[in-house]
């Protein structure tokens, strides 16, 4: 006894339970029954409506679909497999799968769902139940799968699947039958007992085998008169083998004595803590329908593809209880059971406590539908005007869970979720007792359930905040160590590359020698400076500024002589730019001499270094400008080739070129406007006026810079009005690549290069329109 | 006289020593590494890590909240976060900057995508899936539309879409149905 779990039955409250003892719950009420109206006739078939719509998605989850459109399908096949917790879904009559499409769902939201369209051929043909051997002998592991895959889901109202609440076996002490019914109006499970009693049992004896419980007891409200009998009567007439003690129980009538909790508290005594499930107090309660289903499936071999529905309420003419194919559409039943429609005519589907009303009768019936209630204005009025809550405490007293409903209200309305975490929210059970005793008209439970979807959608947002914070941290974390990882390497090749020059050099560390070196030069000229004028390294200074001068000056000259109207006559043009940077050069030099003509006497090495150093800076600037001449010699041939195209291409790549250094190694070929030897040219162009801006803005204090300037200046409009001119080309580019994209005709190819093209012509004309800012 | 003098620098000497070193103990062993009012603003804001406020994150924006930043940059939050922040600093709520939104979840048409990985780049949660020259997908769980990968996609094939109702993110309405009927009474 000590050994056992603190929450389950012990063996005294099983004897007390056995012995006949009851108990009660808190509150509930007395609504008018009207049980009588569908109670009296025998449960008929539904016939076969010419679509069934079979809602396939649960919970926003699909499983993995067995079907297709067209495919001829058989009663009792599965169209789904079985997907996590999930149940299988099965067609519920013969046809054909006509669509698979979002349909309305039998919800309150009214939202469509995806669902399985059979368009049914009346014959109604099943496929062969595999009726399995005796249940006795497979494991309870096995019976539960067999449950999963007949689709059996709760068939009181809640739709829970069964195969869940069968599944946490260990230690179950009770089994709980319920077919209180205490809802108004419903009387499914009541003509289920009075007509399939023993199907009933046999279904208890298939639960008692895999749940192994003591006792089990089943509750039926004392309303239900003919049923308890025939239940009694069934027993005597079958000879169960049950090890477990079976118990009939009559229950007093009170709403909501249905509730799982609330008939755990009737029959056991014992409440069930908030948060925990009854498993853990080692009960398990099914509805009867359940049994029954569960009867079919296991010991039949036949999954659940009909439930029993009772179709009432004084706008109907016909009333009473069928058994109706999963998915037949409400409208189907509505006529069948003649309808006499009224304007603006309700319908309730569940009970008038507990039901939601739908606005049309386009929707399939479900699983969970246990009725559905069409009343007339008479029967159910429209609701009073809801008047302010005047606290007479009424709702407290009704509540079968022991709420505060007021405290609820008033939190509901402020919206204050801590508090109605405070008060147990999550506690209601929705029953409507408090609304119903409400002097105000007061729709208590609509106010909780509005609130309860609230804090559930704001549960979820704060999950998804959570794992979004979680995940900016790990993605900040990974790229914080790519960076650390990227630059160790970039050391550890540096320091490679240190070692492989050392190496190859014998050892010999040539930037430490070049720094001794510099080193011991610097000793030297600071020595000399005792015996020699001041005069020598300013005169080399001047001589490096000379050379520096005379290259620019070449450059000048022969950028100057690049621009896009660039004829055949250009090597001569440089020929004559590398003569004027000779002589600039030339001039540079013999200034130098001049200027150092006054210390010739005494140092003689001077001007010969001045010599030398005027002598590289010709053929510097002789060779720059072999090398402009080469680069334009390009663009020579292009124009010839066709002027007009290696305009543009040189355009496009001045317009390139204002991006300067950075620019100058990218590939700027623009595929559309220069198709022979773009690249090249638009490259060669770019060097060419990168040059020429550096050395228009070097040499702006020369005399020749007006001249430079213009010329620039010429240019830079020239490129303006260019580039212009090609955001437009590429706009247009875009726009017909994008309409080549939307081709259907295209191949995937081509439209995959096309899009690739408009990105790329996309961004260059960003680019450029940014360059234009 | 002298003695009393001396005997009340001393105590009062040795009660300073004593409760000096206290204190110095105290601020190692219950020294606070970082300010936990940040952690807290940091819970309260919407964790779309969108930079509409101007920080690289809402970690940086918590942290500027708590050293005097404006509580009202966060739209993806909207009123209800700047309500809470007010409350939280202790502050005048203030008129948010900028507009209020409904919750976005982005969305590549993938037909169009051409794979070029700036928009996974640019996804501040990882909820961008894909390599280079393969279609991109959104994990449209995880997306917290930000909006930050539309922007990069050289050929606008992300879609900011509003979050499609379900049975599951549906809200009841007050359109009641009736819990009044005929009592027995």
């Amino acid at each position: 006894m000590t050994t056992q779990p603190i929450n389950l039955l012990s063996e005294e409250q099983l004897a007390q339970i056995s012995s006949g003892k009851q108990w009660t719950f808190h509150g509930g009420v007395h609504p008018q029954e009207n049980k009588i109206q569908s109670s009296g006739s025998a449960i008929c078939d539904a016939g076969i409506p010419e679509f069934l719509v079979i809602g396939i998605e649960h919970k926003g989850h699909s499983p993995e679909m067995l079907v297709k459109v067209g495919d001829p399908v058989l009663k009792g096949q599965a169209l789904t497999k079985v997907y996590g917790a999930m149940v299988v879904q099965h067609a519920s009559s013969s046809g054909i799968v006509h669509a698979i499409e979002k349909r309305t769902d039998l919800h309150p939201s009214g939202l469509p769902v995806l669902s399985v369209v059979i368009k049914t051929d009346g014959l109604d043909r099943s496929i062969a139940y595999n009726k399995p051997d005796n249940f006795r002998d497979a494991p309870s592991v096995t019976l539960i799968e067999t449950i999963q895959h007949a689709g059996i889901v709760g068939l009181g109202g809640a739709g829970f699947p069964s195969h869940l609440k069968l599944s946490h076996s260990d230690g179950i002490k009770l089994l709980i039958i319920n077919a209180a019914e205490c809802e108004p109006y419903i009387t499914a499970d009541d003509r289920l007992m009075q007509e399939h009693a023993q199907e009933i049992f046999q279904g208890i004896e298939v639960l008692e085998h895999i749940l192994q419980p003591k006792l089990i007891v089943i509750a039926v409200e004392d309303n239900k008169p003919q049923a308890v009998e025939a239940l009694q009567l069934a027993l005597q007439k079958m000879h169960l083998t049950l090890r477990a003690e079976l118990i009939i129980r009559t229950i007093p009538t009170l709403y909501p004595s249905g509730s799982e909790k609330q008939l755990i508290e009737i029959i056991t005594g014992r409440q069930t803590p908030l948060g925990k499930h009854p498993t853990e107090l080692g009960i398990v309660m099914q509805n009867v329908g359940t049994v029954f289903a569960v009867k079919e499936a296991v010991v039949d071999g036949k999954p659940l593809t009909s439930r029993i529905v009772t179709l009432t309420g004084d706008a109907l003419r016909k009333k009473g209880n069928a058994s109706v194919r999963i998915g037949t559409p409400i409208q189907y039943l509505l006529d069948k059971y003649q309808l006499n429609s009224e304007t603006a005519q309700k319908l309730i589907i569940g009970g008038p406590m507990m039901g939601f009303s739908i606005s049309h009768g386009d929707i399939p019936v479900t699983k969970t539908c246990n009725c559905i209630l069409a009343p007339t204005v008479q029967e159910i009025p429209a609701p009073s005007a809801e008047m302010s809550c005047i606290r007479c405490g009424e709702c407290a007293h009704a509540c079968p869970a022991s709420l505060l409903p007021q405290q609820l209200l008033w939190y509901s309305q402020s919206k204050d979720h801590d508090k109605l975490d405070d008060y147990n929210l999550s506690a209601c059970i929705e029953c409507g007792a408090c609304a119903f005793v409400c002097p105000s008209n007061i729709p208590l439970v609509e106010y909780y359930r509005v609130a309860k979807a609230e804090i559930n959608t704001a549960e979820q947002e704060a999950k998804k905040a959570e794992t979004a914070r979680i995940r900016h941290k790990n993605r900040e974390a990974r790229l914080e160590q790519a960076k650390i990882d990227r630059q160790a390497k970039h050391k550890q090749a540096a320091e490679k590359r240190k070692q492989q020059l050392k190496e190859k050099n014998g050892g010999e560390d040539l930037i430490a020698a070049a720094l001794a070196r510099a080193k011991a030069k610097k000793a030297d000229s600071a020595a000399g400076e005792n015996s020699e004028q001041a005069d020598t390294p300013k005169s080399a200074a001047a001589a490096a500024v000379a050379r520096a001068k005379a290259k620019k000056a070449a450059l000048a000259e022969a950028a100057s002589e690049s621009s896009a109207t660039g004829t055949a006559d250009k090597p001569k043009n440089d020929a004559v730019a590398a003569a004027v940077a000779r002589a600039k050069a030339k001039k540079a030099a013999q200034a130098q001499q001049d200027s150092q003509s006054d210390v010739a006497e005494e140092t003689q090495l001077d001007p010969k270094k001045a010599a030398v150093a005027a002598a590289i800076a010709r053929a510097k600037a002789k060779k720059a400008a072999q090398a402009q001449q080469d680069s334009q010699s390009d663009i020579a041939e292009e124009t010839q080739v066709d002027p007009k195209k290696a305009a543009v291409a040189a355009a496009v790549a001045r317009a390139k070129a204002k991006k300067a250094a950075a620019q100058q190694n990218s590939e700027t070929a623009e595929p559309e406007e220069a198709p022979s030897d773009p690249k090249k040219a638009a490259v060669a162009a770019a060097v060419a006026k990168a040059k020429a801006k550096k050395a228009a803005s070097a040499n702006a204090d020369q005399p020749d810079n007006s001249a430079v300037t213009a010329a620039r200046e010429k240019r830079k409009e020239q490129a303006r009005l260019h580039k212009q001119e090609k955001q437009q080309l590429a706009n247009e580019a875009v726009k017909n690549s994008l309409d080549t994209a939307l081709d259907k005709n295209s191949t995937a190819a081509e439209d995959r290069k096309a899009k690739i093209a408009a990105a790329v012509a996309k961004a260059k004309a960003r680019q450029t329109a940014q360059k234009d800012q | 006289m002298i003695i009393s003098i001396a005997i009340a620098i001393l105590t009062l000497g040795i009660l300073g020593a004593l409760f000096g070193s206290l204190l110095g103990y105290s601020s190692i062993r219950f020294k606070v590494k970082e300010d936990p009012i940040v952690e807290e603003l940091d819970a309260i804001l919407p964790q779309t890590q969108c930079g509409q406020c101007g920080y690289p994150g809402c970690k940086p924006y918590a942290q500027a909240i708590a050293n005097g930043e404006e509580i009202n940059k966060c739209p993806p939050g909207g009123q209800a976060v700047m309500l809470q922040l007010a409350e939280r600093m202790g502050i005048e709520p203030q008129a948010l900057d900028g507009e209020e939104k409904p919750k976005l979840v982005a969305f590549i048409r993938e037909d169009q995508c051409i794979g070029c990985t700036k928009c996974i780049q640019a996804c501040p949660v990882d909820a961008i899936i894909g390599s280079t020259r393969q279609m991109h997908t959104v994990i449209s769980d995880e997306c917290t539309g930000c909006e930050l990968c539309v922007a990069p996609c050289p050929t606008d094939c992300i879609d900011m879409n509003p979050i499609a109702l379900t049975t599951q993110n549906w809200q009841w309405d007050l359109n009641r149905i009736p819990t009044k009927i005929n009592t027995e009474l």
